[in-house]
């Protein structure tokens, strides 16, 4: 049957994608971009399926291996034991096959790299988005009346269900930049400016993600 | 409004030091010292024109040189997610 290692596959894909995508927002203390999105997340989430299809034909349901019963939970039901496998499979490979002086190797030292892999492409990727959504957008933020204020009232609203060292974090910057603000008058076709428009829009980026722009006419 | 730098940096993904200069705590040369500081101890990884020797720089380079990106170092990735 086919379709049992195929569920434990994408299961175990899915499971992946869902770790490293908290791990941004927990670690990196960032709003993540669609992971899906990156070929590198996909290409590591496929890896870590594969892991779990090629467990899985090691798994009978009778329960005599260890594979069977941490990964398979004595599973008879070979469907029931493809969604057990996807979805424990991380045992598996973030498993410490052995540890000389606390330092990671096998399967959580080989985890670890992948993750590490992902995260410096998203961060790549990340830049390239903001920049290129300043690329579109400044001259229509910088045309956009009262866009600062409207725009932090958003970021605000959008980050006030996280914790309040986070919320500080956040707020500590916006006070950081508005002490930046430009002394001349305001002049769209000025560099200071413009840098002014682009910083407060990363920094609504970074931490409320690309929806803090969601109903705001004529942003791409 | 004091910032940790290093969280900053962390949570922007690589950024560009007039960027950077805006949204830290730090004065131009404060900023430009701990940069240093983290650099020596490879912690973050700093690209572009100039970035070789960032204490040359004036105040007013640093809040305007969008081309020079600073990000974390690929060890200092590791340790934030192996914390």
């Amino acid at each position: 049957m086919l379709l049992p290692p195929l569920l434990a596959l994408l299961l175990a894909s899915i499971t992946v994608l869902y770790d490293c995508h908290v791990s941004i927002q927990d670690r990196l203390k960032r709003v993540p971009m669609p992971i899906y999105t990156s070929p590198q997340a996909l290409a590591f989430a496929l890896a870590c399926g594969l892991v779990a299809a090629v467990a899985f034909e090691f798994t009978d349901g009778r329960g005599d291996t260890l594979m069977d019963s941490v990964l398979g939970l004595k599973q008879a039901n070979p469907y029931l034991r493809g969604i057990t496998v996807g979805l424990t499979v991380l045992v598996l490979i973030r498993s410490k096959l052995a540890s000389i002086k606390g330092a990671e190797i096998g399967g959580e030292l080989v985890y670890n790299t992948g993750r590490l892999w992902v995260m410096a492409s998203l961060n790549t990727r990340w830049r390239k988005f903001k920049s290129n959504f300043n690329g579109r957008n400044l001259t229509k933020a910088l045309a956009t009346p009262d866009y600062e204020n409207r725009l932090l009232i958003e970021l605000r609203e959008a980050i006030k269900i996280q914790p309040e060292d986070y919320r500080v974090f956040v707020e500590g910057q916006i006070k950081n930049v508005q002490q930046s603000l430009p002394k001349s008058a305001f002049n769209a076709s000025a560099l200071d400016w413009q840098n002014y428009y682009r910083t407060i829009t990363n920094l609504a980026l970074d931490y409320a993600g690309p929806s803090v722009f969601e109903g705001w006419a004529g942003f791409q | 409004m004091s910032v940790n730098l290093l969280e900053l940096i962390q949570s922007s993904g690589p950024i560009a030091l007039n960027e950077l200069n805006m949204r830290s705590s730090e004065t131009p040369g404060e900023l430009l010292l701990r940069l240093e500081e983290l650099r020596k101890r490879g912690d973050i990884v700093v690209t572009g024109p100039k970035s070789s020797n960032l204490m040359e720089l004036s105040p007013e380079e640093v809040s305007q040189l969008s081309d020079t990106v600073v990000e974390l170092s690929r060890s200092s990735l590791k340790r934030v997610f192996a914390s």
